[in-house]
């Protein structure tokens, strides 16, 4: 920029003359550019009026403008510090949960682990008394214990590692019992199975009867059948049920008068260790 | 106004003080009219430009902050926009005869009436036209709307010695195609 320019603006300033012919031509130019421009303005009351209003409300909603942010961020808080209450370690909002829990507003892991653990081992007693009573509820009492344990379990991590072995130990013992309890209980229900087709067996009398007829074979005497109790019907074993079959052999099946067999076993028990013997005689029959 | 003044008057006004918003509407709105109506040539037009100049002012008052050109940039670089989106909607940029005899009727009503005859206004208006972009919004920021050097600068995005050189060929451009005859006082 040359010296002119800052000598029009210092000129312009003031709109004053400077003996520079140049300069004091372009100021005059100015000078009567400005007055064209110059126009007045025609009044505008009802903008001005709608503009002071427009601001003068701002007082009012100065206030609340204040309050609607505190309002949200108290809310946000809010809603994170409840959703993070129970976040698991991992989860991201688990460190929310350390804050809370150090400042006591959220239980601490090791309360977490205890809670866990006493929830398992309620579980377990429950599962054993249930076993004992013969309950089939045993095993979903177990199963909930080892769902109760696997939260404990992710709690270790975080509780003071001193006092992991304890709490190791303990997950492992009712994991154990949880687990034995669950075996059982499987145990037992295929014993069930077991006994129950047994006793469907001796009672599905109608087809002993005529079935045995068929083989013709008194000699199965009795029994034979159902190796294993699934099998019976068709073993034609009218077997066990001796005395019922017997009738229908009777009345019913042509062939055969199978009535005969008989033997013995009649067992047709329905209970589970009769069915669980039942098999014994039963075999060798047939045939 | 006083630069202090003029930031004590901005911030009773965002505060909600109707003497300081008075006093910012008085003193500004004639300025932005004139402004508006160098560029558009309609008074209607420039009247809407200034109002809702001081719309826009209300809902945005509170995301001011004091920096470049300070309240007068940024005030008319509001009004800078909107009329170039009027521009844009409206595809013109210069008045036509109908709107300078309007504006002619116009000046006329005004109690001090220091307005040129017809002929001359539209010599000034075609002087203006003819005058490369730049130089045409500098003179009307600087002698239409009245602000100085700075504020221009803040408002064309350009520094304080480039506005100077636009001002000095604005008006040698001016002076050397049509010497503009001499005002009656």
């Amino acid at each position: 920029m040359t010296n002119r320019e800052k000598e029009l603006e210092r000129a312009l300033a003031g709109f004053e003359q400077t003996g520079d012919e140049e300069l004091d031509s372009l100021v005059d130019t100015a000078d009567q550019l400005t007055r064209r421009l110059a126009v007045g303005t025609p009044a505008h009351p009802q903008g001005r009026a709608l503009f002071i209003e427009g601001v003068a409300a701002r007082k009012r909603s100065f206030m609340s403008s204040l309050v609607a942010p505190a309002m949200a961020a108290t809310a946000l808080l809010m809603v994170i510090a409840v959703i993070g209450r129970s976040a698991l370690p991992g989860e991201s909002l688990y460190p929310v949960r350390k804050v809370l829990g150090s400042a006591g507003l959220a239980t601490a892991s090791s309360d977490d682990m205890k809670d866990q653990l006493q929830d398992a081992e309620l579980l377990v007693n429950r599962a054993q008394a249930a076993f004992d009573r013969g309950s089939d509820d045993s095993e979903r009492f177990a199963v909930a214990a080892l769902m109760s344990l696997g939260r404990a379990e992710n709690c270790l991590k975080d509780v003071e590692f001193s006092e992991r072995p304890f709490y190791e130990a303990q997950i492992t013992t009712l994991q154990e019992r949880a687990v034995v309890l669950i075996r059982l209980g499987v145990t037992i229900d295929a014993g069930v199975d077991q006994g129950r087709s047994s006793g469907s067996s001796g009672s599905g009398d109608d087809n002993s009867g005529s079935g045995s007829g068929n083989s013709g074979s008194d000699d199965n005497s009795g029994s034979g059948s159902d190796d294993s109790g699934s099998g019976s019907d068709d073993s034609g074993s009218g077997s066990d049920n001796s005395g019922s079959g017997s009738d229908d052999s009777g009345s019913g099946s042509d062939d055969s008068g199978s009535g005969s067999d008989s033997s013995g076993s009649g067992s047709g028990s329905d209970d589970r260790v009769s069915g669980s013997d039942s098999s014994g005689p039963g075999s060798g029959s047939d045939d | 106004m006083e630069d202090k003044g003029l930031k004590r008057e901005v911030r009773s006004a965002a505060r909600g003080d109707r003497q300081a918003a008075a006093l910012l509407f008085d003193t500004y709105h004639p300025r932005l009219y004139r402004y508006a109506l160098a560029k558009l040539g309609s008074p209607a037009d420039a009247d809407d430009v200034a109002s809702e100049t001081f719309a826009r002012v209300l809902s945005k008052l509170d995301g001011f902050r004091w920096t470049g050109g300070g309240f007068e940039a940024w005030l008319f670089k509001i009004a800078s926009n909107l009329i170039t989106d009027r521009y844009r909607s409206a595809a013109r940029e210069r008045p036509t005869d109908d709107q300078v005899e309007e504006q002619e009727t116009a000046m006329e009503h005004l109690p001090e009436d220091r307005t040129l005859h017809l002929e001359s206004s539209r010599e000034l208006d075609q002087m203006l036209h003819d005058l490369p972009d730049e130089q045409r919004e500098v003179l009307l920021l600087r002698f239409a709307a009245g602000l100085d050097t700075h504020e221009t600068a803040a408002i064309m995005k350009k520094n304080v010695n480039a506005i100077r050189q636009l001002q000095f060929r604005a008006l040698e451009n001016i002076r050397s195609r049509n010497p503009i005859p001499a005002v009656s006082q």
